[in-house]
């Protein structure tokens, strides 16, 4: 049915255009995208690049740093538009320009900054604008500190203030949305950072309506409260979604099984939060969020963009219950407990960008963090800052990917709702990943793969269909094209977590598919496979895609461990070949010297949201009674 | 009579005629104003008005009597401070105040030089000569044939060239271009897209060079991220600028914004032009336009 329809729409533009047969009979987009070119929406599903992360100057934190980019110059940018930091007037514009955008700016003293220095506005008669003017410094340290310890400043939390910066913002954001064109969300940032440990969450809605006001942290520092809050609207049609971020930096507290209130988490909060927090954001400029190398000492690349230190801290996040690899797996056990999985997350990711501009592009990277980080020398500046980093570990932004059918609010936040979404470390390379139980090779070779894949499985964010009697184990499709603007592929990864038989969350990875196989295979002694190579050329800050990688990966895999009576989740990485990061473009077009501790070359990557296989109850029963009594036991059935 | 003439045609003269009407239209609105003397504070039942629809607006429900009389009193404290305020000179040497009665007049001047609507002829003239900004971006039509460095690895290029010879030799378009190429990355056909839409599909690389190709014949190889291309652009449509009916608002807007912006700055260069300015400063030139200055 669905080829047809598509048919014909290529055919009609083909006859009222140019009578061009060849458009008909001919290739049509690339083999994981098809349909894309019909126009229209496709209900195999485009992919859609964009942000659900980023400051203007009216965040206070940004505002404070020195940021006066606006909602204007955040869309604008996203849109492809050339825009001036407003820190340095420096003119930038994207490469690769964005479909939708949400912008979350803080929800604390939101848009207030801004007024207090326009001497039109009431507010700058307040005291804290008099306090700027007199002693900027002690004014910072007011607001700040205000933040941190969640007192805030009363003359700027009152009701009306806060409707009334709000309402300026939606109909900001109403005003640049174009369905079908370029999407932009109503959204901002809750943000509880009780004793430096990060907590935020993004609030995404999906209407252009959204609340009369954000929640902020002001009016609570416990997530339970922000999921009552979202219950509440989306009970009042206002649907609505959080997603956490910044795990790397919570010191234990994102993956916990303790909830923040105190105690272990019990079945209704593990129900609500998998209910309200659908995604998790993997990587942003303050650093990666999927596993660290003590977690993970198999990985050979989980040391990527890693940001160790808390904020302002200057001391380590705790490792442990920080990191979402091992948070699906814990999330899996609090299951077996629970009945429900509170960490059964997609990913997405982002920038966090407090500039007013998305930096994905490792290639366009101007700052981050206002006059924190807007030139090269404060850049690669080689002295530690308050949180015990050279400032060079910030990362580029990372890039959120949905499937969806078409470029709307609802369409693509029923994407992310549906976790049918994966995270990049800024790259726009398109991945496709789906779980069932009959794929056969040649699924990803024929034009009818996307077809299929959804007729006889499921796709990124999915659970594995109930297993068939005959099934062996679980197949998987993943296919990747990657970014005409940035490095070939190197190779796709699946990650399988799974609970090991002493109740402890476990991992596997295995390299599924990957470029130069006539001079690359896996090592059987080590069962890993060699590295791509490297042709980054440090004097000039290039490197080549002639010799290494490959445009497009795919393959359907079989997992060779299979228990059918294990939970387990599944998710793909795929890595590009290596290229110059950001510091390292930085340092070759101004004559500046590397920076220790930051690498010279990284690997980008794109992280697919999971798929989970649960076994069916008599089964789970089954192994636990073997595991009680050393016997096994046939099944719990009673027939 | 001549010299009158001039006067009054001087933008300064009207400025400061228009203040002189402002000044009275406030004592007009407002008779309470002038009325009070140094040690009386009126409030008028306008105020009192405009104060409960404010607390109407946000509340839903007008207020109660403890209420308004709660937001008198402190609007009188407002007032009786503000007086102090001025009588202890505080409004003298205060940036902030300085920056806000700047602004004030020179919002005044811009309201002041609001121009009239244009007639059609003025609008037809200046949107023949501005058609740029409102004109959608051009598009492509092209057809275009890929070769995979992936599955060719170093013929690539060669492929391509010697392709290139063959499509170029043919009398028509071939039906069908699939055996001409690497499948299952871009397509073969692409009708009527924007270079941002192109530059999603196959990176702003290959984009760049769509205008220096030649259209109605094959070209290349064109190069992207992903290998070696052959393009044939079949058509590159300009769209016409929109009939002027269709978005007269929108460009009369544009019409009156470039007018405002035009008169006002011309007008705040004037009023500099009656200062003599000293910069103490010698060090820093003040070759700023004069009316940015003021920002």
């Amino acid at each position: 049915m669905i080829k047809v329809s598509l048919k014909s729409a290529v055919l009609s533009v083909a006859i009222s255009g140019l009578a061009l047969t060849a458009s008909v009979s001919g290739l049509a987009d690339s083999i994981g995208e098809p349909g894309r070119d019909a126009g229209g929406a496709n209900p195999l599903k485009n992919v859609y690049f964009g942000e659900q992360h980023l400051h203007t100057r009216n965040s206070p934190d940004a505002f404070v740093v020195g940021t006066r980019g606006t909602w204007d110059d955040a869309y604008k940018w996203a849109m492809g538009e050339e825009i001036t930091l407003s820190t340095t007037g420096e003119k930038i514009r994207k490469s690769t320009p964005y479909d939708f955008v949400g912008i979350t700016d803080h929800a604390e003293y939101f848009g207030i900054m801004p007024r207090l220095g326009d001497p039109n506005d009431a507010l700058s008669n307040s005291e804290l604008a008099q306090m700027m003017k007199r002693s900027p410094g002690e004014a910072v340290s007011a607001v700040i500190g205000s933040l941190l310890s969640g007192e805030p400043m009363q003359e700027f939390v009152s009701p009306e203030l806060i409707t009334e910066n709000w309402k300026r913002y939606v109909d900001k954001t109403n005003e640049y949305n174009q369905p079908g064109k370029f999407t932009t969300f109503i959204a901002w940032e809750w943000t509880s950072i009780p004793v430096g440990r990060n907590m935020h969450r993004n609030v995404f809605f999906r209407d252009d309506v959204g609340p009369a006001a954000p929640f902020s942290a002001f009016d609570s520092i416990y997530p339970e409260d922000l999921w009552t809050f979202q219950e509440v609207q989306r009970t009042a049609g206002h649907d609505n979604l959080a997603i956490p971020h910044n795990g790397n930096v919570s010191d234990g507290w994102m993956f916990s099984p303790n909830t923040f209130l105190g105690g272990p988490m019990d079945a209704r909060h593990a129900k609500r939060q998998a209910l309200n927090e659908p995604v998790f954001e993997m990587i942003q400029t303050k650093g990666a969020s999927e596993t660290h190398p003590y977690l993970s000492p198999n990985d050979e690349f989980a040391d990527f963009e890693l940001f160790p230190n808390m904020i302002n801290v200057g001391m380590p996040s705790q490792l442990r219950y920080s990191y979402v690899r091992e948070g699906l797996v814990n999330g899996m056990i609090l299951e077996d407990k629970l009945g429900h999985n509170p960490f059964k997350y997609g990913f997405v990711a982002g920038a966090d960008s407090h500039s007013a501009y998305s930096p994905n592009e490792e290639f366009n990277f101007h700052g981050s963090h206002a006059k924190l980080d807007d030139t090269p020398a404060k850049r690669l500046n080689p002295n530690k800052n308050a949180s015990g980093d050279v400032g060079a570990v910030v990362a580029s932004a990372g890039t959120t990917a949905v499937w969806a059918e078409e470029n709307t609010r609802a369409s693509l936040f029923d994407g992310i709702k549906r976790k049918e979404t994966y995270g990049t470390s800024g790259p726009l390379m398109r991945l496709r990943f789906f779980g069932g139980w009959k794929y056969t090779d040649k699924l990803v070779k024929g034009d009818d793969f996307v077809e299929k894949a959804y007729k006889d499985g499921v796709p990124m964010g999915g659970d594995l269909p109930p297993r068939p009697s005959r099934a062996k184990a679980p197949t998987f499709a993943v296919w990747a094209l990657k970014d005409p603007e940035s490095g070939n592929l190197d190779r796709i990864q699946i990650i399988k977590g799974f609970i090991n038989k002493f109740d402890r969350a476990d991992e596997k990875i295995y390299d599924v598919a990957w470029s130069d196989e006539d001079k690359r295979q896996i090592d059987p002694a080590t069962g890993k496979l060699p590295a791509v190579g490297n042709t980054v050329d440090l004097e000039t800050a290039t490197y080549s895609n002639d010799s290494i990688g490959a445009n497009q990966l795919r393959t359907v895999w079989t997992d060779p461990d299979f228990d059918p009576g294990q939970r387990a989740v599944y998710y793909v990485r795929v890595l590009e070949i290596p290229t110059p990061r950001w510091s390292t473009y930085d340092a070759v077009r101004n004559n500046l010297p590397l920076v220790d501790g930051v690498p010279a070359t990284i690997q980008e990557r794109a992280w697919s949201s999971p798929i989970w296989y649960t076994p069916d109850q008599d089964l789970i029963i089954e192994a636990k009674l073997k595991k009680l009594t050393g016997k096994t036991w046939g099944p719990a059935t009673v027939e | 009579m001549e010299q009158l003439k001039k006067l009054l045609r001087d933008p300064l003269i009207h400025f400061l005629l228009i203040g002189a009407a402002t000044y009275a239209a406030y004592g007009l609105l407002d008779p309470g104003a002038d009325a009070e003397d140094a040690a009386t504070i009126t409030v008028s039942q306008a105020e009192i008005q405009s104060i409960t629809e404010q607390w109407t607006r946000l509340w839903n429900r007008p207020p109660t009597k403890e209420e308004l009389a709660g937001m008198l009193r402190k609007h009188v404290r407002t007032r009786i401070l503000y007086k102090e305020a001025l009588a202890m000179g505080l409004d003298r040497d205060d940036q902030v105040i300085e920056r806000r009665l700047a602004q004030k007049v020179e919002l005044l001047s811009r309201s002041l030089v609001v121009p009239q609507l244009p007639s059609d002829e003025v609008l037809a003239a200046w949107y023949a000569e501005n058609p740029e900004q409102f004109r959608a971006p051009d598009t492509y039509t092209l057809s275009q044939v890929f070769f995979d460095p992936d599955q060719r690895g170093a013929s690539t290029r060669e492929d391509a060239v010697a392709a290139l010879a063959t499509l170029q030799s043919l009398a028509a378009m071939p039906e069908d271009l699939s055996g001409y190429g690497d499948s299952g990355v871009v397509g073969n056909y692409y009708a009527g897209r924007s270079e941002l839409e192109l530059g999603k599909v196959f990176g702003g690389g290959f984009v760049n060079q769509l205008v220096t190709l030649e259209p109605r014949r094959w070209n290349g190889p064109v190069l992207s991220g992903y290998g070696v291309h052959l393009v044939y652009v079949h058509e590159v449509v300009k769209p016409a600028p929109p009939a002027l009916a269709d978005i007269r608002e929108q460009v009369q807007e544009a019409w009156m914004l470039e007018q405002v912006e035009e008169r006002s700055t011309a007008f705040l260069d004037e009023l500099v032009e009656r200062y003599e300015v000293v910069v103490e400063a010698t060090e820093v030139p003040l070759t700023v336009p004069p009316a940015q200055a003021g920002e």
